[in-house]
């Protein structure tokens, strides 16, 4: 321990220089004042801001003509999703492994049965993360009969900016991405959507 | 010169030399693992909380890894890169904010920040600082002055700062800015062939026809650009140059059904039913999508292909009625076909007799023909006589001993056992029909007008 | 007595005490009542009392597992082994927060003890009360919105997940937490007594005096408990990152920038009387700042791997940060007049020159840091966007920084104060900076030998050889004149920690600039050639723990010793957890880390990323180094007479 640190500080030498006219605390208010203004405003909208857990992230596609969806599917056919322009399309993007996938499965087999006979919707599932061989055995057990793509999935899952699983993009028939849901669907509301946009884009 | 500098320079001589030597030489050529590994460090993992794409092990992190490195694989260039994840997760999945718009403040602030403080400590250095009131001046025009300078200096440094930073953030920019810069191509023919038919959503059809051309020169054999560019010129009226696109696209891809829907339409426009009639067959087995069925109805395309050839078939007929001494049905130009639709076009129109003739014309030359015997039958069926109703059947019975599958005597004897009230005949004549691979869409039609089908199972 | 109930009990004993020796010294400050410093000595200890009861409550039901408490029932498991388990308390966000509050407690006793013999100071009475207003406010959050004694009925036979299992992997995260609170919390101190010198208008040099060790180790525990976490990151990521630029990272970084500033900046004050608003602003620069890192760790405000789960006590962090700036910028504007600066500096080309300089290249680094952190959120306040600001952005804007403040360092301590010296500046600056030159010359030989190239990583070893020959220079003076007495004391420690400091500053660019990475596809047998490096896979198997199962991949590197990265699966995680494997020599790094094993019927194959890093070792061997060189600066320099700077200043320069 140095001698300064164990020093009484005599009060009066501290103080002993001169004291500066009222300009000096001018000055130190010019300087405080903004700063502040400007943590205050920082205070603001650190308060205002939502927790970053649940600031949800709206896609970029939704709106725009839809990212291509091509490869080559479980069957080892070509799939292109521009020669289905004109039909209602589901994108789906699921993962062998996922169990809100397998709990979703029925529903999209549902919807697929509906319309088969119409011929106005249908559905293609894309693989995310997985192999060939789970995503062949996951529809042996869960049923299904559209196409699933295996090449080329990572190309779909990053051009419509999947995050997680399950994951399914509506494509109206003039080839927009008209609707995005995180997680499972269903097929009522599937069903549901495609009603109120026909409705919409009908009313004027 | 003393020790000291020639030491000095000689140490900075060596330092400076193998510096330039490292800055300049190239290394070991960088692999595209190490651009993947740079690259997924600057993407932020889209689920993760503050963790890169390089450093998350949760799936989406790895699919973006992996087409990262496909990219990279490809040569594409790093501002591709960044477009492509933008388009798809939006601005905030790239670390390096963009050096436009708002976001540009990020690399302007810290510079005019540093020259603020970097002026403070110049004028803090400055020698003289605390001597400067003392000078001869008045007070008053002294403070004057150091008010105009201290503006002056603030105003430069904030404007040079400002300027600088503004640089700073265009190159920094540089990896974000759009791809036209780094001279990818951006468009291609999808979304060109999508700009064409927003513009015709909006009415504007020569910025239509512009776009299917701009995607046809991107893509020379789109069918869909080559379709629709074929039925807007068709649209406007010229027939001639559409028929090209049209041809293109039924060649490049045979089970188009918009190009043959659009194709048949045209011809029909040209007279020629007989190809339209062709167009309207390959449109139906191209399991076409439900607006081309809508758009099909609305043009009337199926009854217009009918009426053209019934047109056809009874101008060929009457023709032939024209002369003193009709030629043996052999000898004419006349298929089977054409007389069953003449036969049915004159029944329609009412001279079933002069329908009947010409049938047992046909079938002195082909006694074993079923489709004309069962054309025959239909003719005695549909006059809902009693008494031609069984001789009606008759033929049809005859066409269908010699081919027991044949559609038409099937679905037209299954009419006449209706009517003589043998539901259970009909039924079953029906369900063989129903159970044939090939099903002609007239006859499906004729089930479907007349109810048989509702009839047989009330 | 149940756990709940005994916690409980003494985190209200805790916000009683420091509610009351608010009270007794706020009484003695007005003359009321004389004999305050003995009643607030003892309500320190009080409170103290009641914050290592809380603490050892909660490791009792901690290790106890007793699950009626929420805390445990929440974070704790049965599972957990025995030294995560004591760890537990700081993996989530209310153990932290008692955590802090026993640290804050440790450092108001030793202030009132240490200051004892002031007891009639107003200066120390004004500091005490401070850190009394500071510790209250801590106890009311575990007293309200984060209180970590909560019960709770849980059925029988219920076990509860355990930590996050990142956090329980590792055994630095057993050291990293509380050394980092360590110092985090040491800056109470300083910031109390600038308040205090601030209220007193005592503004001189007293109480930078006072507080000098006070903030040097709280300085030192800071550095090494980032230089901790930095190590942990990169043993248990598994990427070879160990610095992100996450903003939980950049909270603790941004005390450090200001602190370093101050510890500066106060040598200039010391010496020459100038700068008191500048020190008193980085002082409470600082100390907000660690708030406002516990606001952005705490509230889920920004999203960051450190972040605990959201709670409500971030608009409370949040409330207290806005009071701490308010109430001392008010009290700077309302001393105004007595900060002006007595002293000026004499000559641009001098140590205060120098001081000066360095202030301003770390408050522009602090600016850039914090600007980058809380960026996003403005923008999305003003203009609805979210966008990201990461590595790209801090690379680009602090490099010129950081190679500017090495540059300085090497320059610095060579600089006589202005006025002390009758030769002029560059004279002496040729002599002494001419051995440094020459092993700066001697480290960019080296480099580019080795292989080094690029101009930035160059430009980094160049200027690291320039300040580290000038520190080592320092020191090898130091030594011959005083012997052993020559390492110890502020400017010796200090030149100790400036080694470590350039050897991170080394070890920073050359793992950044260098390093190589490629994923393998290994069937057992084979073995991958990769950046000089033999990588052999034997075979794997399959260990089950108490808490965990690993598959470990066995991997032989250069035919030496055998590792073992592994992928562990907790019950309670969704995910899969990668446990990566490091071997660690002075030369470089390769870290193994398994990403799967793809086939799980056919043979025995592993997909292993291995990331190979010069000079990784050097980061945490300058952790120590800087470490070491602080607690050096804090024992008392040998010679009373002269400081050591003094005499090297008027050394005859090595030939």
């Amino acid at each position: 321990m140095s001698a300064t640190d164990r020093r009484d500080p005599d009060p009066s030498s501290e103080t002993a220089h001169p004291a500066g006219s009222g300009a000096g605390r001018w000055r130190t208010a010019w300087i405080a004042v903004p700063l502040a203004v400007a943590v205050a405003l920082l205070v603001v909208v650190l308060a205002t801001r939502d927790s970053a857990f649940e600031r949800n992230a709206s896609s970029p596609i939704l709106g725009g003509l839809a990212p291509p969806v091509a490869g080559v599917t479980t069957a080892g056919a070509p799939f292109d999703l521009d020669q289905w322009r004109g039909r209602w399309v589901i994108v789906n993007f699921f993962q062998s492994t996922c169990v809100p996938c397998i709990i979703e499965h029925p529903e999209l087999i549902a919807f697929s049965e509906r319309h088969a006979p119409a011929g106005d919707a249908r559905v293609v599932s894309v693989t995310f993360d997985d192999t060939a061989e789970n995503v062949r055995r996951f529809f042996e057990v869960n049923g299904g009969d559209w196409p699933v793509l295996v090449e080329g999935a990572s190309e779909a899952a990053v051009a419509y900016g999947v995050t997680g699983v399950p994951e399914s993009y509506l494509v109206a028939p003039s080839g927009v991405v008209v609707w995005k849901q995180l997680g499972g669907v269903t097929a009522d509301g599937i069903d549901d959507v495609i009603a109120q946009l026909t409705a919409a884009s009908a009313a004027p | 010169m003393s020790r000291h500098a020639v030491s000095w320079i000689a140490a900075v001589l060596v330092a400076g030399a193998a510096f330039l030597y490292g800055a300049v030489d190239e290394g070991p050529p960088r692999t595209n693992a190490d651009r993947v590994r740079d690259l997924a460090g600057d993407f932020a993992c889209p689920v993760c909380a503050g963790q890169s794409v390089g450093e998350s092990d949760v799936p989406v992190a790895r699919e973006i890894r992996r087409q990262i490195a496909v990219w990279v694989d490809e040569g594409r260039s790093d501002a591709y890169i960044r477009d492509q994840l933008v388009a798809a997760y939006d601005a905030d999945i790239d670390y390096n904010p963009s050096g436009s718009g708002i976001t540009a403040l990020v690399w302007v602030l810290p510079l005019l920040a540093g020259a603020g403080i970097a002026a403070v400590v110049v004028v803090m250095l400055r020698p003289g600082r605390a001597a400067a009131p003392d000078s001869g001046e008045l007070p008053e025009v002294g403070r004057r002055r150091r008010w105009r300078n201290a503006a002056a200096w603030t105003v430069a440094i904030v404007v040079v700062a400002g300027a600088a930073g503004l640089l700073v953030a265009r190159s920094s920019g540089s990896r974000t800015s759009g791809g036209s810069i780094t001279g990818e191509i951006r468009s291609t023919a999808r979304e060109k062939i999508f700009e064409a038919q927003q513009r015709l959503s909006d009415g504007d059809m020569a910025g239509a026809i512009a776009a299917y051309d701009e995607a046809l020169e991107i893509q020379p054999s789109n069918v869909e650009a080559l379709t629709y560019r074929g039925w807007l010129t068709s649209r406007q009226g010229d027939l001639a140059a559409a028929a090209p696109y049209l041809d293109d696209a039924v060649a490049v891809d045979p089970a188009y059904p918009d190009a043959r829907l659009f194709r048949a339409i045209v011809a029909l426009e040209e007279g020629d039913g007989a190809s339209a009639a062709r167009d309207l067959a390959a449109f139906d087995s191209s399991d076409p999508p439900p607006y081309a069925e809508q758009l099909l109805a609305q043009s009337r395309v199926r009854e217009r292909v009918a009426e053209a050839r019934d047109t056809a078939a009874l101008e060929a007929v009457d023709a032939l009625s024209a002369l003193d001494e009709r030629p043996a049905f052999t000898d004419t130009a006349l298929t089977v076909a054409d007389a069953l639709v003449a036969s049915e076009a004159l029944a329609n129109r009412g001279d079933l007799l002069e329908a009947v003739q010409l049938l047992d014309w046909v079938l002195e030359s082909h006694p074993d023909d079923p489709d004309a015997l069962s054309g025959r039958g239909w003719l005695l069926v549909r006059s809902s006589d009693a008494e031609l109703l069984a001789v009606g059947v008759d033929y049809l019975d005859a066409a269908l001993g010699i081919d027991p599958s044949n559609a038409s005597g099937l679905v037209y004897r299954a009419f006449a056992r209706w009517q003589l009230g043998d539901p259970p005949g009909a039924r079953a004549d029906l369900s063989a029909f129903d159970a044939l691979p090939h099903r002609p869409p007239d006859l499906v039609r004729l089930v479907e007008d007349q109810g048989l089908r509702a009839a047989l199972s009330r | 007595m149940s756990n709940v109930a005994a916690g409980s009990a003494a985190v209200a004993a805790g916000l009683a005490a420091a509610l009351l020796g608010i009270a007794v010294t706020a009484l003695g400050l007005v003359g009321r009542y004389p004999r305050w410093g003995h009643a607030a000595r003892l309500l320190t200890f009080i409170m103290a009392t009641a914050a290592v009861a809380g603490v050892a409550v909660m490791e009792r039901a901690l290790i106890t597992r007793d699950f009626t408490v929420k805390f445990v029932a929440d974070n704790g498991s049965s599972t957990t082994p025995p030294i995560f388990n004591v760890a537990t308390l700081w993996s989530a966000l209310e153990g932290s927060i008692l955590l802090w509050a026993l640290v804050l407690c440790g450092y108001t006793v030793a202030v009132a003890v240490r200051f004892r013999r002031r007891g009639s100071d107003p200066m120390v009475a004004w500091a005490l009360l401070v850190m009394f207003m500071v510790s209250a406010f801590f106890f009311a959050l575990m007293v309200g919105p984060a209180d970590p004694f909560i019960g709770v009925d849980v059925p029988a036979g219920y076990d509860g997940p355990g930590p996050n299992p990142l956090l329980q992997n590792h055994i630095l995260m057993a050291f990293h937490p509380p050394i980092l609170y360590l110092g985090y919390v040491g800056f109470t101190v300083p910031f109390a007594f600038a308040v205090a010198a601030l209220a007193t208008g005592r503004l001189g040099e007293g109480w930078l005096a006072s507080t000098r060790r006070w903030t040097v180790a709280a300085w030192g525990f800071l550095t090494f408990g980032i230089v901790l976490g930095a190590w942990w990151s990169y043993e248990t990521l598994g990427w070879g990152g160990y610095w992100a630029w996450d903003p939980v990272e950049n909270a603790s970084f941004l005390p450090w920038l200001t602190g370093t500033a101050y510890l500066h900046s106060v040598m200039v004050q010391e010496r020459r009387g100038m700068l008191r608003v500048w020190n008193l602003s980085l002082v409470i620069a600082t100390f907000s700042l660690t708030i406002l890192g516990t606001f952005f760790t705490r509230s889920g405000v920004l999203a960051s791997v450190h972040s605990f789960t959201e709670s409500g006590i971030g608009p409370a962090i949040l409330g207290f940060f806005a009071v701490i700036v308010t109430v001392s910028l008010a009290l700077i504007a309302w001393r105004g007049d007595l900060l002006r600066t007595p002293g000026r500096i004499a000559a641009p080309v001098s140590r205060e020159g120098a001081f000066l300089a360095n202030n301003a290249l770390f408050a522009a680094f602090a600016f850039v840091v914090l600007l980058g952190t809380v960026f996003p959120l403005l923008v999305e306040a003003f203009d609805g966007r979210t966008i990201s600001v990461g590595n790209p952005y801090f690379d680009r804007m602090t490099r010129p920084v950081g190679f500017a403040l090495l540059f300085l360092m090497a320059v610095a301590p060579m600089l006589p104060w202005g006025g002390a010296s009758r030769r002029p500046p560059a004279e002496l600056l040729g002599r002494r900076l001419l051995v440094p030159v020459w092993i700066a010359a001697a480290v960019l030989v080296l480099a580019v030998l080795g292989g080094a190239r690029g101009w930035a990583p160059l430009l980094a070893f160049g200027l690291g050889g320039f300040a580290g020959g000038a520190a080592l220079r320092q020191i090898v003076l130091a030594v011959r004149r005083h012997r052993w007495r020559g390492l110890v004391g502020r400017t010796n420690g200090g030149m100790i920690v400036h080694l470590g400091v350039v050897l991170v500053a080394v070890a920073f660019a050359a793992s950044q600039s260098y390093v190589r990475q490629a994923e393998f596809d290994l069937e057992a047998g084979r073995q991958a050639s990769f950046a000089g490096h033999e990588i052999a896979y034997l075979g794997s198997a399959v260990l089950s723990h108490d808490n965990r199962t690993e598959r470990v991949a066995f991997v032989r590197v250069d035919d030496a010793k055998t590792y073992g990265p592994a992928i562990a699966t907790y019950p309670f995680a969704s995910q899969t957890i990668g446990i990566p494997s490091v071997r660690s020599t002075l030369r470089d790094d390769v870290a193994l880390a398994v990403l799967s094993f793809p086939d799980e019927a056919g043979p025995d194959r592993v997909i292993l990323r291995v990331t190979v890093q010069p000079l990784v070792a050097w980061l945490w061997l300058g952790g120590i180094v800087m470490a070491a060189g602080t607690v050096l600066s804090l024992l008392p320099a040998g010679s009373r007479r002269r400081q050591p700077e003094e005499a090297v200043a008027t050394a005859e320069p090595v030939p």
